[in-house]
């Protein structure tokens, strides 16, 4: 009777052990912003404000040097569609780049510019998207990814 | 000499500065201007560009109570280049934007830019990409350069 109570408690322990073990969140070293008609702010006279949707995709890598500084190698890129708020016209912008903060911080916290060509998919005259990105790394090596701003110019 | 200095191919060219950053208090803009002398090969069409201009740096400090340094990185590039090739001249005006929170002052950061090279000729335009690599030091002096530079198709 005692062995198969203590036998019962340690397979409930187990079993405990194992929720505990399950409940724990994985670290996320990616994120996607999403933007769902995210109207740009128009900088460009013979350009038009664009209603841009799709995502933003960032995702980081870390590692300690031998000073004991944390690099955080990040890439940040978008695929994004778009609709003129004047003409209608359909846009896409597609670019990416890479970024790296180097400190003694258990955390990142940068905010970048990433540029991309919005291209009238009607063949008409395109404009340069910039957008500006918050990202954060947390001490629990969490990231994430806020869309602060989306700025068009004239296109070239 | 100097001449021949200048026509060494697939340099970044970039002077690194040691200035003072200010020490960590309250609000302080420090303004730097880098020469950019380089000669790039372009992935476009196997010709080199050849630039010069100023790579113009505005760095703005902030720290709060807790330590915590805000950093606005501001830069301003300004260039022409030249096809040594076709003679084809093109011009650079590209603004770029950062900002970084640390505790401290000491960092280092590196952003990724694109820019375009605006065409004075029949060649069409095309993209530079490089990084700009800024190291912050603890003993308040800093370091810009830019690297890694590479020219493709638009």
């Amino acid at each position: 009777m005692i062995e198969g109570s203590i036998r019962t408690g340690f397979l409930a322990a187990l079993v405990l052990c194992a929720a505990g073990a399950l409940g724990q969140s994985a670290v996320s070293n990616s994120y996607d912003a999403n933007l769902a008609n995210a109207v740009t702010a128009n900088n460009c006279s013979s350009g038009e404000p664009v209603a841009l949707s799709g995502t933003v995709h960032v995702s980081y890598s870390v590692s300690t040097d031998s000073s004991g500084a944390n690099n955080f190698a990040i890439a940040a890129a978008t695929n994004l569609s778009g609709i003129g708020q004047n003409t209608g016209a359909a846009y896409t912008a597609g670019d990416s780049d890479d970024y790296s903060s180097s400190t003694t911080d258990a955390s990142a916290d940068l905010t970048v510019e990433l540029k991309s060509a919005l291209t009238a998919q009607n063949g008409g005259p395109g404009l340069n998207l910039v957008q500006s990105l918050h990202i954060v790394v947390d001490t629990s090596g969490n990231i994430s990814v806020q869309v602060v701003s989306n700025t068009t110019n004239c296109g070239s | 000499m100097l001449e021949a200095k200048r026509g060494v191919l697939g340099l970044m060219v970039m002077a690194a500065f040691a200035v003072c950053a200010p020490a960590a208090l309250a609000q302080t803009t420090i303004t730097q201007d880098t020469p950019i002398s380089s000669t790039v090969p372009s992935q476009c069409n196997d010709h080199t560009i050849a630039f010069t201009g100023t790579l113009h740096s505005v760095f703005t400090f902030n720290t709060n109570p807790n330590g915590m340094t805000h950093t606005n990185f501001d830069f301003s590039v300004h260039a022409t280049g030249v096809d040594t090739t076709t003679a084809i001249n093109y011009v650079v005006n590209e603004s770029i934007h950062n900002e970084s929170n640390v505790h401290g002052i000491a960092q280092v950061q590196n952003f990724g830019t694109k820019m375009m090279l605006i065409s004075q000729g029949s060649a069409p335009n095309e993209v530079d990409r490089s990084t700009l690599h800024v190291v912050i030091n603890s003993d308040n002096t800093f370091v810009v350069q830019r690297n890694s530079e590479t020219i493709s198709c638009k």
